[in-house]
């Protein structure tokens, strides 16, 4: 049997603005639940990042009971999405190279190109360095500071329902 | 990236099952019609873009779940097109590492020990990315052989005669 947990959020018998409301809070509680205490943790960047696009998709579905009051929130989701996945790359990155680099130890690799791979690991972690301080600036400047205040605010305005 | 399909005239107050129909049928739309320009593999993106479009089909799938579950046959949509998502994701990642280390050879190696080391691990990158895409081009042909995308489409086309099926898109 398919996992279906995610539906578990939806109330059939209600219309689709009514769920709108339930879901997104669920889901942006979820998102919040990953907020890191470390941000040079790969694992806990991967869940957030997740979580994050969780949280766009479902944002994106349920645009329509907002008119244009979402729009904002997912351009933000999309920039906080956008420099997780460069940082888990980096991640990726390092490890491909790790495991080339154990690969190569014993093999007949010439010695030039073993060597290089060094180098290339300390220029991928210089990078990821580099995201990860840009991460948590956007993080304490957009994510810590009422994001989620406000858009609960939106949410909450009856299902979508009031004018723009 | 290609910009994401638009769910033509949502009516918010709709029971969820026919709005949320309307999304799955679209996205599925969406994200077939980028499988002949994956097939012909000129452009790295349709990869990139039939995959996002599925993710987000994946995703509508289990949000939207429980409308359709208790209907025989939505169990084996869902995991053939996590499957299908899968195999995109495959040859995706390679793409993004290839990208990745050609941006650094051109950029940045500064020593002719990076740079061979940067040669390495993109023809080993290539030759991986070339086995996953051919995986994925076998899994889209027994797909098509199957007749994936008719049972998908029929699948919610005929749920009930009470939704529409007017506004399916074409692609």
């Amino acid at each position: 049997m398919t996992d279906h947990s995610d539906s578990n959020l939806i109330r059939q018998e209600i219309s689709f603005r009514d769920n709108a409301r339930d879901v997104l809070s669920d889901v942006l509680e979820a998102f919040y639940s990953h907020a890191p205490h470390d941000s040079a943790d790969s694992e806990a960047l991967h869940e957030l990042r997740i979580a994050a696009k969780r949280l766009r998709y479902s944002m994106e579905f349920f645009e329509s009971c907002y008119g244009k009051r979402l729009n904002n929130y997912i351009e933000s989701i999309k920039e906080l999405q956008e420099l997780l996945g460069n940082i888990h790359d980096c991640d990726v990155m390092i490890e491909l190279v790790q495991k080339r680099i154990k690969k190569a130890s014993g093999s007949d690799l010439p010695a030039e190109t073993a060597s290089g791979f060094n180098e290339i690991i300390i220029d991928y972690e210089r990078e990821r360095a580099q995201l990860v301080e840009t991460f948590t600036v956007l993080w304490s400047r957009k994510f810590n500071r009422g994001f989620k205040t406000r858009l609960l605010k939106v949410l909450a305005a009856d299902g979508g329902r009031e004018e723009e | 990236m290609a910009k994401g399909w638009e769910i033509g005239e949502l009516d918010p107050n709709s029971p969820t099952r026919e709005v949320a129909r309307k999304i799955i049928q679209t996205k599925f739309c969406e994200a077939f019609s980028h499988r002949e320009a994956v097939v012909a593999n000129a452009d790295i993106e349709a990869v990139h873009n039939m995959r996002v479009s599925l993710r987000r089909l994946w995703a509508a799938m289990r949000i939207f779940g429980v409308c359709f579950d208790k209907e025989p046959g939505f169990d084996r949509l869902i995991s053939k097109t996590r499957k299908l998502a899968r195999r995109l994701g495959s040859v995706r990642d390679l793409d993004v590492l290839i990208e990745m280390l050609q941006i650094k050879l051109e950029k940045s190696a500064s020593t002719n020990e990076e740079q061979a080391a940067l040669n390495h691990l993109l023809e080993y990158c290539q030759r991986r990315r070339d086995k996953q895409f051919q995986k994925l081009l076998e899994h889209l042909a027994k797909l098509q052989e199957k007749d994936f995308e008719v049972e998908f489409l029929d699948f919610f086309a005929n749920l009930d005669s009470a939704l529409s099926i007017a506004t399916i898109p074409s692609y």
